[in-house]
């Protein structure tokens, strides 16, 4: 199991737990479920590298944008 | 379930609400056993206690993080101790690996101390045995005794050496052994004198290896060894002992020279005295001595000077070399300068034979061209000879003139000027009849217009004047060319040939002018008034044609320009100048005109360039030429013996024709009647 911080700047941080297996197709769904915003709609992003097929590792922190 | 608010918040949901969302959404529950197999290959039974007091501490901050919780979250789920316990195994779990990793770096630390400690005690150990005086035991000491009597401190330090040596170390202070140095040097110095010295008494040494010897031995007896305990005092006493035991004479006499050695070094360091310049002198002089009497005894020979005679001897053989090369250039050189002389010689005897030969080819030329001129003036000599006597052959008075010329020339030139004399007078005569005479002055005045029209009857009439004019021809012939010859010896063939052409031209005319005097009388007989007052204009007009010799010389002169007379002649002025290229026939090449005459080089350069250019000269060009070829027919006809209209050939051919002594210039009916057969005959020739 990993657990993954989410912050959004704009107040919002979140911690997502997730396996490290999944994508970040799935992370993002989890993130939707405990957010209550639509995975379609979340962008994960890294000081200007968005997030699609990267590798994630435990304890990672993420910049969360709504498009 | 929960939901976000806009201030700062932190979401975090439980692995189990984590696993009912992922159900749903249809992804796989979180893997929990993978740390549940952590814990059981980490635990380490020995570190139990720890794990006991960070249990406590993360237990206090559980509780901490649910107090937070349950003000966050309303709602809380009844399960969530179980995995608070949960997270308090695994997080356990977790503080065993960093205090393992913990207790292993102190372990290390620890190591690395006490070897560290070990490390220490033996250099200290070390230190103390080097300290020790007994660890000197057996080490030499280079330098003397002496400097060390004092009681200074003196650092040793070990002597450098080669390491292939494999050498025992020896103990030596840095300033000690510059002294001893520099006092060596000095030593050196005065040793020669001393050899210098023995020398002149007669000792004999070993020479070169005496220094070699003392150098070494010097550097044995400077050093010293330390004792068994490596005290300063006992090795120097010992070593005194056995100083004095094995070299007590060498030391006495050391002594002595160094006493002497002093007193030297001390005059020699402060100044030189007149003495010591004296002694250099001589030591010069000796030298030179040796040098101008070429002894070369060993015995009496100092070491320098046998150095100085070695260096002398050397010199002197190279002199010798350099003499012998100078004798060898010398002779090369005289050699040389004996060639060279030799063929300067030689070159000013060829150049002066190769002057003579020029001079003598030269003169050779000269006397080769001086035999041409002859040989070409031979030739010319025995061509006039030929030509003179075929036309004597041809002569019926030929030994008359032979006689002649044998006896004296000068005889034949007076009888020349005589005949011309005569012709003159025979002239004059002439020219008064025909001032006197009128039928003689109409004879006259018929040929004029009557020569244009014989001309024209010459076509008609070819047959019969051949057959007269060659019986004429013969006669006239012979007496011409006999007097032609007196008058012009230059004269050439060309000449005569053109002579002969011109002779058959004048009997043509002759004859048609016989036949046109008859009719002439026949009008005489109407109109005799009318053709007097015409005698004087045409008597007025012929004369200044024929001028009249006997009035002045320019009259003479000029008539010999007319004939043709006074000529140059241009072949002995060709002559004195070089060769003659137009005179060689070989070379020559004769270009003719259009009128058949020979061209001078000029005009055949001028002919052949109008040619290659497709040109003609002028019209006044041409008129001119016309002109002067008429003037030179005129020429060839006339006579040195008659007039230039042909009066004397006229009347004897009038003679001939008749057969009669006389002539009669003016009468009645025998003229006429005469006249008139001529014509008739001539009539009765053309219907023939």
């Amino acid at each position: 199991m990993i657990e993954v911080v989410c912050n959004d700047r704009l107040g919002n941080k979140v911690r997502v737990k997730v396996n490290s297996d999944d994508t970040i197709g799935d992370l993002k769904k989890v993130l939707s479920a405990q957010i209550g915003i639509k995975a379609e709609k979340i962008r994960l992003q890294k000081s200007y590298s968005i997030f699609k097929d990267h590798e994630i590792h435990d304890g990672d922190g993420l910049e969360l944008y709504y498009n | 379930m929960s939901e976000t608010t806009p201030t700062n918040v932190i979401t975090s949901l439980s692995i189990e609400e984590t696993n009912r969302i992922r159900i749903s959404l249809g992804l796989k529950p979180l893997k929990e056993e993978s740390k549940e197999v952590k814990p059981q290959t980490t635990t380490n039974n020995n570190n139990n206690n720890n794990n006991t007091n960070s249990d406590t501490l993360e237990v206090l901050d559980t509780i901490n993080r649910l107090k937070k919780k349950r003000e966050l979250n309303s709602k809380l789920a009844g399960k969530s101790i179980a995995e608070q316990l949960l997270e308090g195994e695994n997080e356990d779990e977790d503080d065993d690996i960093s205090s393992w990793i913990n207790k292993s770096r102190l372990n290390e630390k620890q190591k690395q101390i006490e070897r560290k400690k070990e490390l220490l005690n033996k250099k200290q150990q070390k230190q103390q045995q080097h300290y020790n005086q007994s660890n000197l035991k057996g080490m030499k000491v280079g330098n003397d005794i002496k400097y060390f009597e004092d009681e200074n401190e003196h650092i040793l330090t070990l002597q450098d050496s080669s390491v292939l040596e494999d050498s025992e170390d020896v103990l030596i202070n840095v300033n000690l052994t510059e002294k001893e140095k520099r006092e060596k040097q000095l030593q050196s110095n005065k040793k020669k004198s001393k050899f210098d010295r023995y020398d002149d008494f007669g000792e004999h040494k070993g020479g070169i290896l005496s220094d070699y010897s003392d150098d070494d031995g010097d550097v044995v007896d400077n050093g010293f060894i330390l004792g068994n305990d490596g005290k300063f005092d006992k090795d120097s006493s010992s070593i005194g002992q056995n100083g004095l035991s094995l070299k007590d004479q060498a030391k006495k006499n050391l002594e002595s020279y160094n006493m002497e050695d002093n007193t030297t070094t001390s005059i020699l360091s402060s100044f030189y005295t007149q003495e010591e310049m004296e002694r250099f002198k001589k030591n010069r002089q000796s030298s030179s001595t040796t040098t101008k009497t070429g002894s070369s005894t060993a015995a009496t020979a100092t070491k320098g000077d046998k150095n100085k005679k070695k260096k002398l001897r050397k010199k002197s053989a190279t002199r010798d070399l350099l003499n012998e090369l100078d004798a060898t250039t010398s002779s090369d050189l005289g050699s040389r300068s004996s060639k060279s002389v030799i063929t300067e010689k030689e070159k000013k005897e060829i150049e002066e034979q190769s002057k003579r030969e020029e001079n003598y080819q030269r003169a050779k030329d000269k006397a080769n061209e001086i035999s041409k001129q002859t040989f070409s003036s031979d030739y010319y000599e025995e061509a006039e000879d030929e030509d003179f006597y075929k036309s004597l052959a041809t002569a019926k008075k030929a030994p008359i003139f032979q006689k002649e010329k044998s006896i004296v020339d000068k005889i034949v030139n007076n009888k020349k000027k005589q005949d011309e004399s005569l012709d003159h007078q025979n002239s004059t005569t002439n020219n008064l009849e025909e001032i006197t005479i009128n039928p003689t002055s109409e004879f006259v005045r018929s040929l004029n217009p009557e020569g244009l029209i014989s001309n024209y009857r010459l076509t008609t009439t070819t047959t019969t004047t051949t057959t007269n004019n060659n019986k004429i021809d013969d006669n006239t012939v012979t007496s011409l060319s006999n007097e032609n010859n007196n008058n012009n010896n230059d004269s050439d063939d060309n000449n005569n040939n053109s002579n002969n052409n011109n002779k058959d031209e004048e009997m043509k005319n002759i004859d048609d002018g016989d036949d046109d005097d008859d009719e002439n009388e026949e009008d005489e007989d109407y109109n005799k008034y009318k053709e007097k007052e015409k005698k004087y204009n045409n008597l007025s007009a012929i004369l200044p044609e024929e001028p009249l010799v006997s009035g002045s010389v320019s009259a003479a002169l000029r008539l010999f320009a007319q004939k043709g007379d006074l000529q140059p002649n241009p072949v002995t002025n060709n002559r004195k100048r070089g060769i003659n290229y137009d005179n060689d026939e070989s070379t020559v090449i004769e270009h003719k005109d259009e009128f058949g005459r020979v061209m001078s080089r000029k005009e055949a350069f001028v002919k052949m360039s109008q040619v290659f250019h497709g040109k003609k000269s002028g019209k006044n060009k041409m008129e001119k030429r016309k002109r002067l070829y008429e003037e030179e027919l005129k020429k060839m006809k006339m006579d040195s013996n008659d007039t230039p209209l042909g009066m004397v050939k006229s009347f004897q051919s009038y003679q001939e024709k008749t057969n009669s002594p006389y002539l009669v210039l003016s009468g009645g009916g025998g003229a006429a009647n005469i006249l008139k057969q001529n014509i008739n005959n001539n009539q009765t020739t053309n219907k023939k």
